[in-house]
């Protein structure tokens, strides 16, 4: 009885932290890509 | 001022009639395919039928609101208007005011088919009837005229408005449905004056913020 | 790079400490409900993701004001920032809820206010990212990106009471049933909200420094 419904909380749970690590993931990603084009910039100039 | 603009509106709509020719074909195309559609017994035909007429209301309002924008965009009319030294808050109310009218006349012409061809058997209130029909099609093109200021330029237009009206209007379309269903089946009118006061609400604020951001949307 | 500064290292590493102290207490130290067990656990992840989702279109909306008034880019860029994250939290609620009701309620849709009106408010968002898209020339777009979040939190209200009055019948939402439960639960709950906030915030810190370097960047390329 003590595990009712625990395969739901555990998809719940899991789907909202795996999107937050995936949208970090993306963010970090992102955020090189400009820093480093940004870089680049002010060295050509 | 802005019975000039209301004026010039319904010039353009008298000499072409582009806009109620097709409000008024497509209504009918509509009511045709519902009646095939629904082959269901008259009675659940009439418990339906408030649903029925509030989407093809929005159906036609949507295909009005192209044809009203869809004008100004041509020789690029709505440059040389809000070039004009008007205040463009009153450019949003004239394109409400007629836009509603004309979908108003379109409602009224298609309400007799409509009733016809479903075979609906309610005899409700005229005076009351009209003022949910006026009540409603003001909130639908209050949110029609300022969502289509914002898509009327992008590209697919004629896509982005009904993805940003048909959600945008959703507490409308509840309202005038609801109130039409309780009128049809003669619940007194104490028991669902919320929905005339939820319309009342929309028309009021989104007429407020339409006429105060009209301002940005045509801007150049 | 947004995380080279200490500052939003240490930030970053205290949230990951938080979430886990928090998966660890709701896991461990909350009450069990009887009838809803696990389930009802979900509302310590659901309804903090819900009330961040609202937050962010609301500051969609606060940012959209003060770009009309102040036409300063940074507002555009708060506004695309929050709407963006008040979208992804929105679509977590449209998940998480319907797995909640499949064992509460019997069946997964239910058209209850909150998950009606969040439901609408995620679709107006697709079109707000359509109009983004599509609408042409940029200072536009972020003038018409920041009517229609205007026009779009002006509608919650209105959607959520014409949705409640629309099915009366459907009464059981989570909040009020969680402040009527036993004790053990509020502390748990609002450790919980506070820490999704600050996520929230951080995020926002991360997605605005981005969006403003993307910025320079296209802004001088010729």
């Amino acid at each position: 009885m003590q595990y009712e419904f625990l395969s739901y909380f555990v998809t719940a749970t899991s789907l909202v932290f795996l999107t937050l690590i995936a949208w970090f993931g993306f963010q970090i990603r992102s955020n090189a890509k400009w820093y480093r084009k940004a870089r680049e910039r002010k060295d050509l100039s | 001022m802005f019975w000039d603009l209301l004026k010039k509106e319904f010039l353009i709509e008298l000499r072409s009639k582009e806009i109620s020719a097709s409000m008024l074909t497509f209504g009918v195309a509509v009511i045709l395919i519902f009646s095939f559609s629904f082959s269901v017994s008259p009675r659940t035909m009439n418990t339906f039928a408030p649903g029925l007429f509030w989407v093809m209301t929005l159906f036609i309002a949507v295909l009005g609101l192209h044809r009203i924008y869809a004008y100004e965009k041509e020789f690029d009319a709505f440059g040389f208007l809000i070039s004009a030294p008007v205040d463009r808050g009153l450019i949003f109310l004239s394109k409400w005011v007629s836009g509603t009218l004309f979908l108003l006349v379109a409602d009224l012409f298609i309400a007799p088919p409509f009733y016809l061809f479903l075979q609906l058997s309610a005899r409700p209130d005229p005076g009351m009837n009209f003022l949910i029909l006026l009540l409603g099609n003001l909130g639908l093109m209050v949110l029609g005229s300022l969502v289509s200021g914002l898509a009327m330029r992008a590209k697919m237009s004629e896509v982005l408005l009904p993805i940003l009206l048909f959600p945008l209007a959703s507490p409308v379309m509840i309202a005038a449905t609801k109130a039409t269903a309780a009128l049809w089946s003669g619940i007194p009118f104490r028991d669902w004056q919320i929905w005339i006061l939820i319309l009342l609400t929309i028309i009021i604020s989104f007429g407020l913020v339409g006429f105060l951001v009209f301002d940005h949307i045509t801007e150049e | 790079m947004f995380l080279h500064s200490r500052r939003n290292q240490i930030w970053l590493g205290l949230l990951i400490l938080g979430l886990a102290l928090d998966l660890w207490i709701i896991v461990n130290h909350t009450p069990m409900i009887p009838q809803q067990h696990w389930a009802q656990k979900i509302f310590y992840i659901h309804v903090p993701v819900a009330w961040t989702a609202f937050l962010s279109y609301f500051v969609v909306m606060i940012a959209g004001i003060a770009y009309l008034v102040k036409k300063d880019n940074r507002w555009d860029r708060v506004g695309l920032a929050a709407a963006e994250i008040g979208t992804v939290f929105m679509s977590l609620v449209l998940v998480t809820g319907p797995i909640w009701a499949k064992p509460i309620w019997g069946k997964p849709w239910v058209w209850e206010p909150r998950l009606t009106t969040s439901l609408i408010l995620f679709l107006i968002y697709i079109g707000y990212f359509m109009l983004r898209e599509f609408g042409g020339h940029p200072e536009r777009i972020a003038r018409y990106a920041a009517v229609l979040g205007i026009i779009a939190f002006l509608d919650v209200p209105i959607i959520f009471l014409s949705v409640k009055f629309w099915a009366p019948e459907v009464q059981s939402h989570p909040q009020v049933e969680m402040a009527k439960q036993p004790t053990g639960i509020l502390g748990p709950f609002f450790y919980s909200l506070a820490l999704f906030t600050i996520l929230y915030v951080f995020m926002m810190l991360f997605r605005i420094h981005t969006l403003k370097l993307k910025e320079e960047v296209q802004s001088h390329a010729v």
